[in-house]
Parts: structure tokens; C-alpha cells; sequence
């Protein structure tokens, strides 16, 4: 292990700080790698979600390999957006002898709740190459205005 | 100093994968959501057979509500016996899901014996 003492940062910066925290431990423990096959804890049973919220809208990306658009549907209902699905095993599958298996499926449901300035009426998905795309616009007061007062 | 080293190293998630197999294929069947076929790389060296799938979507601006996806590229590496016919690798991306196809050698195959 690495002898020197680091020198301290002079940001105050809390992520700065987490960030030394994790390169000391990466250095002690190796790295924070999810283990290459999933175990009992870390077996997945749906899909992973993604929300950012932009200026104007609020994005949710899902992951969703193989899945096909008949097999969604999405709902919302107020700010709280829902997501059902029914993640099919590959056709190939059948009738073969299962070596490994570390994907899930089977059906799904998450709900999510958004910020409550989204608008429900504009809603837009997109299924591409695995990933379901939800963009809900915000409504027009709530987006982040910029207002030019002239000084007198 | 050691920070930079840790940024500049690459990091991947190892995609989900089911593999079957049959007496005359294995099918690997990986799951790479966000990889388009231009990103997608597959090569044989010897014994291993490397999968690299390099995510097409850019990173979203604004605030992360709910961070649960990996947005590092993927890459998972087999090895491969020396039934496998290095020749007979074929593979098709749909969906977000790759199926790699190995062919078995023909002198691997189990061989019928009928009875005279």
C-alpha cells in the first residue's frame, strides 16, 4: 500500500471528501464492482429506473432488454407515474438445456411518484434498443423563467 | 496522482446473461439495453471470446431524482473450449438483447451408435 500521506484537499467540498474516502477504500478493498454473477442478494427482480428532472421536464429511463411495446403499459394518474410489464424468456429458451442463468423475468410493476409540477397530459414513450423513455413535461408556471427587469 | 488514475481506468458493468445449449449450439444470451450495433464489439483470441458494447444514450442534464441504472459500457469476457468452432460464431442485437450463437465442432458432437 501506498506509504506517502496524501495531501489534504483545501476544498471544502463534501463529494471531494467521499471521493477520498472511496480511493482509500478502493486501494485497501479493490474495487466497488458489482460481483460478476449475481448472487442472493443482488438478484434482480425488476427493472432498474433512472429519473432526472430537467428545466422543462422530467425524464424517466428504464431499462427493459427484450421486452416489447404490447408487453407496457404506462399510466398516470395526478404526479405518480406507473410502469407494468411482462419481461418474456427468450424464445430460445425452450426445450434447451439452461447452462446459466442470471437474467430475470416474468411481469413487473413500479410506481413512481414524480415532482408534482409535472403535467400529466403531456406525456411522450419511446422503447428503444432496451430502454423505455418517459418524458413528462413540467407545466408552463412551474418551468424556471428567466425575467429581464429593466432599472429605472 | 492517484485520483486521476482512478478516472482515467475504465470501468464496465457485466451484462445479465442465460445460456442454453443444445448438442449442436450454445446460445448466450446478454442483456446490453442502450447498445446500438456500431458500438457493439466481439472478438476470439485464442480461448477467450470478448463481448464490448459501448452505450449509445448520452447522460441526461438536470437533477437525478432516482439514480439506479449504470451508465458504464459493458463488456464480458468467456472462455471458450476448443469444441467451439471458431468459425461459427454468429451473433444478432434486438432489442437491447445480444444472442451470440457458437456452433459446436462437428467431431464434438455425441455420435449416434446404431445397433447392427
Amino acid at each position: 500500500m501506498d506509504q506517502t500521506k496524501r495531501e489534504r484537499s483545501t476544498s471544502l467540498d463534501i463529494w471531494d471528501a467521499f471521493d477520498d474516502l472511496r480511493g482509500e477504500l478502493e486501494r485497501s478493498f479493490g474495487s466497488f464492482e458489482l460481483p460478476a454473477v449475481p448472487g442472493l442478494l443482488d438478484w434482480q427482480t425488476g427493472p432498474l429506473i433512472d429519473v432526472v428532472e430537467g428545466d422543462d421536464e422530467v425524464l424517466v429511463l428504464v431499462d427493459v432488454p427484450g421486452v416489447k411495446k404490447q408487453d407496457l403499459e404506462l399510466s398516470v394518474t395526478g404526479s405518480v407515474l406507473s410502469i407494468r410489464g411482462d419481461k418474456k424468456q427468450g424464445e430460445d429458451g425452450k426445450g434447451r438445456k439452461t447452462v446459466r442463468r442470471e437474467t430475470w423475468a416474468g411481469s413487473f410493476s413500479r410506481t413512481l411518484s414524480l415532482p408534482d409540477t409535472v403535467n400529466p397530459d403531456r406525456v411522450e414513450a419511446l422503447l428503444k434498443d432496451g430502454i423505455l423513455r418517459v418524458r413528462i413535461a413540467k407545466r408552463e408556471e412551474a418551468r424556471k423563467k428567466t425575467v429581464q427587469i429593466s432599472v429605472k | 496522482m492517484d485520483k486521476v488514475n482512478a478516472q482515467n481506468e475504465r470501468r464496465f458493468t457485466v451484462p445479465s446473461c442465460h445460456i442454453t445449449e443444445d448438442e449442436s449450439e450454445v446460445l448466450a444470451e446478454m442483456e446490453m439495453p442502450g447498445v446500438q450495433r456500431e458500438g457493439l464489439e466481439i472478438k476470439v483470441d485464442g480461448s477467450a471470446l470478448t463481448i464490448e458494447g459501448k452505450r449509445s444514450d448520452e447522460e441526461p442534464k438536470g437533477k437525478w431524482l432516482l439514480r439506479e441504472r449504470s451508465r458504464r459500457d459493458y463488456r464480458k469476457i468467456f472462455t471458450i473450449d476448443e469444441s467451439i468452432d471458431r468459425d461459427g460464431i454468429s451473433a444478432e442485437l434486438v432489442d437491447g438483447i445480444l444472442r451470440l450463437r457458437l456452433k459446436v465442432k462437428e467431431a464434438a458432437k455425441p455420435k449416434r451408435i446404431t445397433i447392427g
